[in-house]
């Protein structure tokens, strides 16, 4: 059935959320996207007011007894601007009175416009990458980053303790994370290794809206992981790690292994000893909640915590300044699905709003827990001549470990 | 003798009228999710919850709307503080002594009920007037949106230019039938009457429109409530 194929990511829970929302606005309130931009197509709600418009026949009691689709097409290719007009932050969740999850009805809107390929220009080179090279970058090297280590790493090694997800930015966009994260592990003495067979986490399929090859990317990385019998899977990206936690259960996708954002371990090492600081900074840093990892991934506490060792231990509150806008009410980096490659002055917008706010922090450095926060804000603080530095944690952390 | 055909009838006809169409549209709207049940499959799963799911539920409810992140996220506190002031008054007011004994007459007619707790009457007449200004300002502020270009001009449909009036028709002949016997004590049956013929054609129009928020924003608020619990926030 036409309809049933359209209507295949929509749960009755998220019927239910269209039909609470009251059309009040507060989301359009709380958006970076509409508040940098001032479009009235990027208000969230308008998004599921669209949705609405189009599935709304479908699933009257009539369309779901009918065999036939009457998706509006019409609606549907109108709607592929806003859709895409988003960087699936979340922070509509956060706002909105009644706690409508509209980033989640945003993926099943993006789904069944990727269906009938109403998805703009710039993503279709992103969708060709994905199938020929399993990552939205177009690169066939995703190894390249281990010849630049200073000692062997271990690769495919059966029955580690943790495999190291490296993810699909830290492979390709910023190496020095994965080369960080590599230098962590083994300076824990962890037992741990990488796959050389590794495909995208299936965030960028989300993004995109193609939730089929989502599942199959899961399903086969789950797959992968299980053959090398792993305890532990560790996640350097914000993205991977809520994919892995979240939403491979969402997609059906079932795994037998614990996944730790390195954050965690990190922590974890630090508080067991396993990890000693060195020389610590004097300098005033904030942290940036990457959204995957912050309201949408529960990790909140602990990468700052790890910072906190750090930084000189007597006076924490002064050297770890906090932005306005964090935790769970954090303020996107602008750099989220793909909105970079569809409009990047707006992500420009969004970053240097984000980069303003540390900077009426104080403070000196700026540490993010996602490669793509740290692409973004790199790329942002260069553009605009922004004198602060920007950091991965994995990166300030191997920079900071004890040497003997 | 066609006045009082009129009390009849908006006191024993009507109620059943009501009654039957507000069952239907429920009944229609629990048909079709029946029809495409589909459940998340992370939400299922005891382990994967961080927090715990009564706190988090707890603070859906009631935490989230204090001053916390999710209030702090807001440009807009006015329309927030308006908006829930609103709800509050709603729900404060459907507890006075005066509307609790009138729905308790007009279902004694056919079921006997045991007498329940309600509040009192002091404040009706103020919460009355509170109700009538926030949703005169929530209206308002629609009305400008609409008017300037701002995201309610795209996110508003016909259904939004009914309810308000509709509710504000209902405020305001409550508050005037209260104030009757002293002000206008030759028309209080009439106000009276279309009060209460105003209040079952709300209910009637509740499955068919955004009031149905008041029912499945407690299905929403819940789920949102065990996601941050799942997350840890509970």
């Amino acid at each position: 059935m036409v309809a049933e194929s359209f209507l295949k990511e929509l749960r009755t829970s998220q019927i239910v959320e269209l039909e609470t929302c009251v059309r009040c606005g507060a989301c359009s309130e709380v958006c970076p996207v509409y508040e940098q931009d001032r479009n009235i197509i990027s208000v969230p709600a308008l998004k599921l007011q669209e949705l609405r418009k189009i599935i709304g026949k479908d699933i009257s009691i009539l369309g779901l007894i009918s065999s036939t689709s009457r998706v509006n097409l019409k609606e549907l290719r109108k709607a592929s601007e806003a859709a895409y007009l988003c960087t699936l932050c979340g922070r509509c969740w956060i706002g909105c009175i009644l706690g409508i999850r509209n980033r989640e009805l945003r993926e099943v809107l993006r789904s069944m416009i990727y269906r009938v390929g109403y998805i703009p220009e710039p993503l279709k080179n992103i969708d060709e990458s994905l199938m020929k090279y399993k990552n939205p970058y177009g690169s066939g090297e995703r190894l390249e980053w281990l010849k630049k280590l200073g000692f062997q790493a271990p690769v495919n090694i059966k029955g580690s303790n943790i495999l190291y997800f490296v993810g699909c930015t830290s492979a390709i966009r910023d190496p020095s994370i994965a080369e960080s994260t590599a230098y962590i592990l083994r300076s824990a003495g962890e037992s741990w290794t990488v796959m050389d067979n590794e495909w995208c986490c299936g965030s960028a399929w989300v993004a995109l809206g193609n939730m089929d090859a989502a599942r199959n990317f899961a399903k086969r990385n789950v797959k992968e992981i299980e053959s090398l019998n792993i305890e532990k899977v560790v996640v350097s990206c914000a993205e991977c790690y809520r994919m892995f936690k979240w939403e491979y259960p969402e997609l059906n996708v079932d795994y037998s292994f614990e996944v730790l954002h390195i954050s965690e371990l990190i922590n974890k090492y630090l508080n067991e000893g396993k990890l000693k600081i060195g020389k610590r900074i004097v300098e005033k840093i904030t942290y940036h909640d990457p959204c995957s990892l912050s309201r949408l991934g529960g990790i909140i506490n602990e990468p700052r915590n790890v910072l906190r060792h750090i930084i000189p231990k007597e006076a924490d509150f002064h050297y770890l300044v906090e932005m306005p806008e964090n935790r769970m009410n954090t303020y996107c980096c602008g750099g989220g699905a793909f909105l970079e490659f569809i409009h990047p002055e707006l992500t420009l917008k969004i970053a240097e709003h984000r980069l303003n706010q540390a900077g009426r922090a104080g403070a000196e450095i700026l540490v993010s827990a996602c490669p793509i926060c740290k692409v973004t804000f790199t790329n942002a603080a260069n553009k605009l001549s922004k004198n602060i530095k920007i950091y991965d944690i994995t990166e300030l952390v191997a920079k900071h470990i004890y040497k003997s | 003798m066609f006045e009082e055909q009129i009390i009849v009838f908006i006191n024993t006809v009507l109620p059943l009228i009501t009654l039957f169409i507000f069952t239907y549209g429920v009944s229609l709207r629990f048909l079709k999710w029946f029809m495409m049940w589909k459940v998340s499959p992370a939400l299922i799963g005891l382990k994967s919850y961080r927090g715990s799911r009564l706190k988090g539920i707890f603070n859906s409810f009631v935490l989230d709307h204090l001053p916390s992140y999710s209030l702090a996220a807001r440009k807009d506190i006015a329309f927030y503080v308006v908006g829930v002031g609103m709800h509050i008054m709603f729900i404060a007011l459907l507890l006075t002594k005066v509307h609790i004994d009138s729905i308790l007459a007009l279902i004694k007619q056919y079921i006997a009920i045991p007498t329940i707790f309600y509040v009192s009457k002091p404040f009706t007449h103020i919460l009355s007037v509170i109700f009538i200004s926030c949703l005169t300002l929530m209206f308002v502020r629609r009305l400008y949106q609409y008017a300037t270009n701002k995201p309610l001009r795209v996110i508003s449909s016909i259904g939004d230019f009914i309810a308000v009036p509709l509710l504000l028709i209902i405020g305001v002949t409550g508050l005037i039938a209260a104030l009757s016997s002293q002000l206008f004590p030759d028309y209080r049956l009439y106000i009276i009457v279309f009060h209460m013929a105003a209040v079952q054609v709300f209910i009637m129009y509740t499955p068919f429109s955004k009031f149905f928020h008041g029912i499945t924003s407690v299905i929403v608020m819940t789920l949102s409530g065990l996601k941050k619990a799942a997350l840890g926030g509970g």
